[in-house]
């Protein structure tokens, strides 16, 4: 494969839109969005021969898209993950209260909603970097937890519980903003 | 269970793989408005979620990486053809030299020996042209994006 170079061209335009999921969700910056991806295409370049068709090449190339971001942002120093955990070793939990008789419709009211896609855009947003990685490697890339294990480094079972949290999380801060804008 | 309703986690796991969960915790989502509203809840956000439009470059990546990328070497023809011609000279000289030599040998051979040693030879020929094509075929679908 190495050394093709009309056969490279096409692996990088049919996997940019997963690479595209990466970056877009671990890097805010337009700039940085632009010379990452570039690195990543380099690096699976460079890289291309070593590939032992473990995984999918897909995923393989969207492993090391995640890596070069992990390090990007630890090189800056930016969160990646919330912190999970009080300091008593319980789990942090956002409080959306009980579930309110009064939103029992929130449902039907976020249908309806004009701006219900930007809402949740924005608040998926809000989630750690990883958190909304997760979410959109499983939910819009349609990956297996096996997939996102091998892209993250993460178990399975770190990735499924990883999933159930920011879900929860998100649908909390959905709901806690749905009560506010009651208010 | 959290004050007699399904937590969160069981919740999520009803809407993605029903059949995963236990009969117990099925039968109360289906007896239990409250539980059944968060399930509701749940299909919706990621439904919502699954329509998000993908984000794209604003940018031709693939031309950017590409002109970054060294143009790729011509493939020396010649130099496979020298090769292929030493290999047949270091293969062809000696037998040519020695073939009265190799034909008295398999003279002195019987037939169901030399017969047996053909099969065995085109055995594992065989095997190793279904192996090729195995680790062909798991590669070619390792391709598929």
């Amino acid at each position: 494969m190495s050394g093709d170079s009309q056969s490279f061209e096409q692996i990088i335009k049919n996997t940019e839109g997963l690479v595209a999921q990466i970056v877009f969700k671990l890097i805010t910056n337009p700039e940085d969005r632009r010379d990452i991806s570039q690195d990543v295409y380099l690096k699976v370049y460079r890289n291309l021969s070593g590939f032992k068709f473990q995984s999918k090449l897909s995923t393989w190339i969207a492993q090391i898209a995640y890596n070069t971001c992990y390090d990007y942002l630890a090189k800056k120093k930016l969160v990646f993950h919330d912190k999970l955990y009080n300091d008593d070793g319980t789990e942090k939990e956002v409080d959306a209260g009980n579930w309110h008789p009064g939103i029992e419709n929130w449902a039907e009211t976020l249908i309806f909603q004009k701006q219900q896609a930007k809402i949740l855009k924005t608040e998926i947003e809000k989630l750690s970097p990883l958190y909304k990685t997760l979410i959109t490697l499983f939910h819009n890339e349609h990956l297996s937890y096996d997939e996102i294990g091998v892209i993250t480094g993460l178990p399975d079972g770190t990735v499924k519980n990883y999933l159930f949290r920011a879900r929860r999380i998100l649908k909390n801060n959905l709901l806690l903003k749905y009560k506010k804008e009651e208010l | 269970m959290n004050n007699g309703h399904l937590i969160d986690t069981m919740i999520q796991q009803y809407i993605l793989d029903r059949s995963s969960l236990d009969v117990v915790s099925t039968a109360h989502i289906a007896s239990c408005a409250h539980c059944r509203q968060k399930a509701a809840s749940y299909k919706l956000l990621f439904s919502e979620i699954e329509n998000i439009a993908p984000p794209a470059f604003d940018f031709d990546l693939a031309k950017m990486v590409m002109a970054q990328i060294p143009k790729q070497r011509k493939r020396n023809l010649w130099s496979v053809v020298l090769i292929s011609i030493v290999a047949a000279i270091l293969i062809g000289v000696p037998i040519y030299f020695f073939q009265e030599y190799f034909q008295d040998m398999i003279a002195g051979i019987s037939v169901i020996v030399l017969s047996l040693i053909g099969i065995i030879i085109l055995m594992i020929l065989v095997f190793q042209i279904l192996d090729e094509y195995r680790k062909y075929d798991k590669q070619i679908s390792s391709l598929d994006f």
